[in-house]
């Protein structure tokens, strides 16, 4: 009530600043004009205690026993040994192996599939088509397709060029 | 961790993609062709193990010849081919 009476009775333009000038947090213009209005203001130099008074009632910590702390203590030590006993069974187990188990497992796995696509090339039919037995000469590339594909018309290509005389050279501009 | 996990995973897989690429690459093109184109590229290539080495030479001359050609004397030998085969 006194509290709520020194308030009252502070100037409304200083009730802020008084506030930060209690807690140190005001610049140091600030706690320089708070300081001369305290001098001749007496409602805010009420205020002013009365923060000094209540204030660090509000804020004093509870002190605990030390039986409470002993017990807090005791509490934990046994949480922390029960988890870790929980832990550690299969933990430990994979300890040795975490290191290397991780790129160990990986590459080995990204070894199979490269090789399995490599061994595999062409011939996986993932859906149940019938297997087709293809010379991997073949299907080294599309290229080489191509060439098997025209090799009859390849084995001809000079009687092809030679009926009305185009047999030309690579790289000539040819226009028919 | 599963995030260092998922990040690794998703590199192989990066690195993996111009093999599986290449793998696809020629039997896709095989996949392509007719039944008939089949049977044709599989005997040429039954052919093409019997020949003598200089003959395997000449035709691969003769292939990098024939594709080195403007396109437009290429398809005028293939029609020129077709016609000659009816």
């Amino acid at each position: 009530m006194e509290r709520t009476d020194a308030l009252k009775n502070a100037c409304k333009d200083f009730e802020e600043d008084l506030v930060l000038f209690y807690y140190g947090d005001d610049s140091a213009a600030d706690h320089r004009r708070v300081e001369e209005h305290l001098k001749t203001c007496a409602p805010c130099r009420g205020f002013v205690e009365d923060l000094r008074k209540l204030l660090p009632q509000m804020a004093k910590p509870s002190e605990l026993p030390q039986s409470f702390w002993d017990n807090y203590y005791h509490e934990m030590v046994a949480k922390l040994a029960v988890q870790q006993e929980r832990n550690s069974w299969w933990k430990n187990l994979f300890v040795p192996m975490r290191r290397w188990m991780l790129p160990a497992f990986g590459t080995a796995g990204v070894a199979t599939l490269a090789i399995g696509l490599v061994i595999g090339k062409g011939n996986w039919h993932p859906f149940g088509e019938p297997r087709e037995k293809i010379p991997q000469e073949i299907l080294a590339d599309t290229n080489q397709l191509e060439f098997f594909r025209s090799m009859d018309m390849i084995e001809t290509l000079s009687s092809l060029e030679s009926p009305d005389g185009t047999k030309v050279q690579p790289g000539d501009d040819y226009h028919s | 961790m599963l995030k260092r996990i998922v990040g690794l995973v998703s590199v192989c897989f990066v690195l993996l993609l111009p093999v599986y690429g290449w793998g696809r690459d020629g039997s896709d093109s095989w996949r392509g062709l007719s039944p008939k184109d089949k049977e044709n590229v599989q005997r040429n290539y039954q052919r093409w193990q019997n020949l003598p080495q200089q003959d395997k030479e000449h035709l691969r001359q003769e292939w990098d010849r024939f594709k080195n050609l403007p396109p437009d004397q290429r398809d005028k030998l293939r029609r020129r081919y077709d016609e000659q085969r009816r």
